[in-house]
């Protein structure tokens, strides 16, 4: 088990992986698959259409995982590129801090 | 998920950083480096050596670190020092050769410090000299062409007015001589690049080159440079062109506070992993020389043909104001410059604009009135007279101290070239057009010397 930082506790501080494509019908199925294969827990997803592109996010449990936020994030990226979507890991805090005051 | 976002309000996150450039401009680390000074300069340099890798040995992987959680580049990283007229005072034996040679053995310290830990650049190498010099003042400033042409990442500050204090003319004078000299020994005289002379100089100041860890300031603090221009524009690049100004200036205000927050929450968790305390979010807009990077363009945005023509300080007035009220809505530690920046050979509308002769000298100059530094990055001819380049100074220092604000030059006299002519350094600091300046002579002013006193808006107590 790999912590992502020191103040994560509880499901308001799960990582977000954030998901922009044209319209690419399998995504979510490419992206759980890696998910799975990995052992991390989907808490939470949410997807829809914005300004004509595909967008999705997912809140993602990574502490029953053996891989880290950073390679996590790699493979994502990786996997983005293969089926060509943009995909990235963020943690929450900064969605949080940008929307929120 | 947290707080309720929605998923538009993701969507518009996710877009700044994949899309708009968003990225944080700067963080650095400022360190006091007072308890270091020894006597002899190897031990002081070894102890500031010790020092410095104390606080940021891994400066560079633990903002990597931060950087890959956030999904938010960190561009630069760098440190500031306590001045160096400070912390080298007592080596030196009134004898010059000697004392240049502790000033380039000290520098030389911080450049090789620098390089190891794969960090941008080090400030601190300067002085404050608005109400007169010291002995070691004078030598940092006499060691500057030296200094500035034989190291890579050390830059340079000169405070030489203050609202407080008034302009100190006889430094202005000879900085012009200075920076001449330092033209003249460093190639396309990149040496200029790396030193600002302020007015009203700030304790927290993240960017460089004039950046340095004030003798008021913690022992060590980590301060951090928001986002460029490319945020901003995004914001409004899609606007109604007939949208009215406050409307606009609205808009900008939201920019501005997201990306203070985001810059804000990084600082802080950068801070965190060193182990160091957070100082305060620098809310000036940086240009780059990438395309979509550029407060020029977001000038003409706001409905300009060329940036430098009439109405462009109205505009900027109108995008500084903006910024700095959304960012201060964001975040309870601002500091630093705070302003905008109009760096013009970093500035690719900037530079153009200068080009086609729109954007002059004399209406960078006006700018600098309501951004925080004005004559930045401009390069003029080579043959430009020492005591021009003294007045240019002493004007720039001028609006500062009577609009009791910090003001700068980072001006460049380029060897053999002449106005139009084209000059380039590559890489951050990019390339510009030589800027023309007038003929006519100002030395009657410059060699009178002495001080310009205080204005009478600075006695309030």
């Amino acid at each position: 088990m790999k912590k992502i930082e020191d103040g994560q506790t509880g499901k308001n501080d799960l990582p977000i992986i954030a998901v922009i494509a044209k319209d690419q019908p399998g995504i979510v199925a490419q992206i759980s698959s890696l998910l799975w294969e990995k052992g991390i827990n989907i808490e939470e997803i949410n997807q829809g259409v914005i300004k004509g592109n595909f967008f999705m996010i997912m809140a993602i449990d990574l502490t029953a995982s053996s891989i880290d936020f950073e390679r996590l994030s790699r493979e994502l990226k990786a996997l983005g590129k293969k089926i060509g979507a943009d995909i990235s890991l963020y943690n929450q805090q900064i969605f949080t801090a940008m929307n929120r005051i | 998920m947290k707080e309720g976002l929605s998923l538009n309000e993701f969507y518009e996150s996710v877009q700044l950083t994949a899309r708009d450039k968003f990225d944080i401009r700067t963080v650095t680390l400022g360190a006091e480096i007072l308890s270091c000074i020894s006597d002899s300069i190897e031990k002081t340099n070894e102890l500031v050596r010790k020092r410095i890798f104390s606080l940021a040995k891994n400066f560079n992987h633990k903002a990597r670190k931060v950087e890959n959680e956030f999904g938010v580049p960190i561009i630069n990283k760098r440190i500031t020092l306590t001045p160096a007229a400070l912390v080298i005072a007592n080596l030196f034996k009134n004898d010059r050769d000697h004392d240049l040679k502790i000033c380039l053995d000290y520098a030389k310290n911080l450049d090789a410090i620098a390089n190891e830990l794969k960090i941008d650049f080090i400030g601190g190498y300067g002085a404050l000299v608005e109400n007169g010099t010291t002995y070691a003042d004078k030598m940092i400033i006499e060691s500057l062409p030296l200094v500035l042409s034989q190291t890579g990442k050390v830059c340079a500050f000169i405070n030489v007015a203050s609202t407080k204090a008034g302009i100190n003319m006889d430094v202005v004078a000879r900085l012009g001589q200075i920076i001449l000299e330092t033209a003249g020994q460093s190639e396309q005289a990149i040496g200029c690049a790396k030193l600002v002379v302020f007015a009203n100089a700030v304790n927290d100041n993240p960017f460089m080159a004039g950046g340095f860890h004030g003798i008021t300031c913690k022992d060590s603090v980590i301060n951090v440079g928001i986002s460029g221009p490319g945020a901003i524009r995004s914001a409004i690049a899609n606007l109604p062109k007939d949208l009215p100004l406050e409307d606009l200036a609205n808009e900008i205000k939201k920019a501005a506070f997201k990306i203070t927050r985001a810059g804000e929450l990084i600082g802080r968790q950068v801070a965190k992993e060193l182990g160091v305390k957070f100082g305060s979010v620098d809310l000036s807009l940086a240009p780059t020389t990438q395309v979509g990077d550029s407060v020029g363009e977001v000038l003409e945005l706001i409905g300009l043909e060329t940036v430098g023509t009439h109405g462009t300080t109205a505009a900027l007035a109108l995008l500084t104001d903006a910024v700095k009220k959304g960012g201060i809505m964001a975040s309870a530690n601002i500091g630093g410059l705070s302003g905008a920046f109009i760096p013009v050979s970093e500035d690719k509308f900037l530079a153009d604009a200068v080009k086609k002769k729109c954007l002059t000298l004399d209406k960078l100059e006006a700018l600098t009135a309501i951004c925080s530094v004005g004559l930045d990055m401009v390069a003029i001819p080579g043959d430009t007279r020492t005591t021009t380049i003294s007045a240019i100074i002493a004007d720039e220092m001028a609006i500062g101290v009577m609009n009791h604000k910090t003001t700068a030059v980072r001006i460049i006299p380029v060897p053999g070239k002449k106005a139009g002519e084209h000059v380039s350094w590559g890489g951050l600091l990019g390339g510009a057009y030589i800027i023309e300046v007038h003929k006519e002579r100002s030395d009657g002013l410059i060699w009178r010397k002495g001080q310009i006193p205080p204005p009478l808006t600075s006695f309030r107590n």
